[in-house]
């Protein structure tokens, strides 16, 4: 292999880790704000790609003006999600009841979009594009790389930078914390859980949406974007359930692992993922941050 | 005067346990009452009632003359309902001054909005240091939570919830798992609270010591029942009391 090759398979597999990695934060973020596993997060991802392409392509609006109007939108996504799938549920005297909701609620976004939008794939143009409308290409030195995959992996260290912010060093990150760790001790300091829970699920939709958005050129969009969950959930389990450094890391190795795989045997790249996921759950099923359970005990 | 908190007939079910069954009274301002009886006669759950956590299935209760049944636990902390927990209830992984920055807000009348700023009253500092001077707490801001020992956290947590503000704080078992001297800065604390700041108090506690010390008057719960309602030397003598404290005398 020589080294452009290596560059060139090193940034499509962050990018696409740095996707992954979104969709694991927050699934991480879901189960700590309220405890539920969410089988939608690849279909909300597709929702978001479908929004920014709506606007994008078929309203032609002007990119800023995009951008608030996707964010607003998926703002209004997270709280319509948050309060048709989850809240109802809550207090539902099976657990299980709010997680199967969201595997009801990835069927139904699929049907939404193949309503709204048809069921044909759609083509959605680069953020860097050539004058003939192509996706650009960044040139250093000989090796070539794809501008949105290196525009991918920017874009996603710089938001997943902005939620760690938000619940690890702003006040109202540890508002939330307090809220998903001990709702009974947080009212009695005055924060209200629901809101909390809203910032959560608002925040979590935002990040998949511009993950969404920004993996839809490099992709069609369609509802075959819903699948990437599975690649985040693999990421979470291999980085060690339930810690969002682990999450992180364990995707973007995932994201690598795919993209490196296909080199030896192109069509097989996902077995060879599911393979290492496997291999993780034979020797290390605690993943690489994990504690195992009977440790925590 | 008017009294801070009153409960009128309040009944809570729990399926076929009923933990509180028409439970009158009122509490002043500045009075301390102490709130006893045996295991599982509905003692917690009638905190959890007045904080809000649960919704009383009848009857009403009214903070400051204001009918607050149906208010949500975060609203009614924000009136001036503080509650401290027997074991104490922090923000695991986390510093000292994070904790504190969670908990000292909720005097601000407008409310969450500028607690997300971090805002807090300009005389904190002030205030702080006296609570610190009652309680003889030593501590690093920096340090986690839970590098002070159990005792110092339970007297902490009473700390926060003073600078809150409160005009009633709920105070489950403070001296549960305290050495005697913390067992009498919760005392000192609770007199400062009662006497000097004119906080009307409502304390769950089994150290009868502590109870006959502090309290103004007793409220004797069993079985969700008040059974008895006095100042303490009556309390200390009455035969329903002792009864239900030491079982009535039975031929099986």
């Amino acid at each position: 292999m020589n080294f452009n090759v290596f560059v060139a398979l090193t940034v499509n597999g962050l990018a696409m880790g740095v996707i992954y990695a979104l969709l694991a934060m927050g699934l991480i973020l879901l189960i700590r704000a309220v405890g539920v596993m969410n089988f939608a997060q690849g279909d909300l991802l597709m929702l978001g790609a479908y929004i920014t392409c709506w606007l994008t392509v078929d309203l032609e609006l002007p990119f800023w003006l995009m951008v608030l109007v996707a964010l607003l939108c998926f703002a209004v996504v997270g709280l319509i999600f948050m309060f048709s799938v989850y809240w109802p549920l809550r207090n539902a005297s099976y657990p299980a009841a709010t997680v199967i909701a969201t595997m009801g609620a990835s069927m139904v976004l699929k049907e939404l979009v193949t309503l709204l939008w048809g069921s044909l794939p759609r083509s959605m143009p680069s953020l860097v594009r050539t004058e003939d409308g192509s996706a650009a290409v960044l040139q250093i030195g000989s090796i070539n790389l794809q501008w949105q995959y290196v525009l991918t992996i920017l874009v996603g260290i710089v938001i997943m930078a902005l939620v760690f912010f938000l619940f690890e060093k702003m006040y109202v990150g540890k508002m939330m914390q307090a809220a998903a760790q001990d709702a009974y001790a947080a009212s009695m300091l005055g924060i209200p859980t629901i809101a909390t829970i809203a910032v959560t699920y608002i925040v979590v939709v935002i990040m998949v949406s511009v993950g969404g958005y920004m993996i839809a050129p490099i992709f069609m969009v369609s509802t075959t974007l819903g699948s990437l969950q599975l690649r985040a959930f693999a990421g979470v389990v291999i980085g060690g359930f339930g810690n969002i450094k682990g999450a992180i890391i364990g995707s973007l190795l995932v994201g690598l692992i795919e993209s490196f795989s296909t080199l030896q045997f192109s069509s097989y790249k996902d077995v060879t993922v599911f393979m290492v996921l496997i291999i993780f759950l034979l020797v290390r099923p605690q993943g690489i941050f994990g504690e195992r359970i009977a440790d925590k005990a | 005067m008017k009294p801070i908190l009153r409960l009128e007939q309040v009944s809570k079910r729990f399926g076929g346990v009923v933990a509180a069954d028409d439970v009158t009274f009122e509490l002043m301002p500045g009075k301390v009452k102490g709130l006893i009886g045996p295991n599982g006669a509905g003692k917690s759950t009638l905190l959890n009632l007045i904080s809000g956590i649960y919704a009383p299935d009848g009857g009403d209760i009214y903070f400051d003359e204001r009918k607050i049944t149906q208010t949500p636990a975060h609203k009614r902390a924000r009136m001036g309902i503080g509650r401290t927990f027997q074991t104490p209830r922090f923000l695991q992984r986390s510093s000292i001054r994070d904790n504190f920055l969670l908990g000292t807000d909720l005097g601000d009348k407008l409310g969450y909005f500028k607690s997300y700023l971090g805002c807090r009253g300009s005389d904190f500092d002030k205030e702080f240091e006296k609570l610190l001077q009652i309680t003889h707490l030593e501590f690093d801001w920096e340090d986690d939570i839970n590098s002070l020992p159990f005792g110092k956290r339970k007297l902490l947590e009473i700390v926060r919830a003073m600078l809150a503000h409160p005009r009633v704080m709920l105070i489950d078992e403070p001296a549960a798992g305290l050495n005697n001297k913390e067992g009498e800065y919760v005392m000192d604390m609770i007199r400062y609270a009662s006497r000097e700041q004119g906080i009307g108090v409502m304390l769950i506690e089994h150290s009868m010591e502590m109870v006959m010390n502090i309290c103004d008057d007793i409220v004797v719960l069993s079985f969700g029942k008040v059974i008895a309602k006095d100042e303490p030397k009556a309390i200390a003598t009455n035969p329903v009391v002792i009864e239900a404290y030491l079982g009535e005398e039975t031929d099986d």
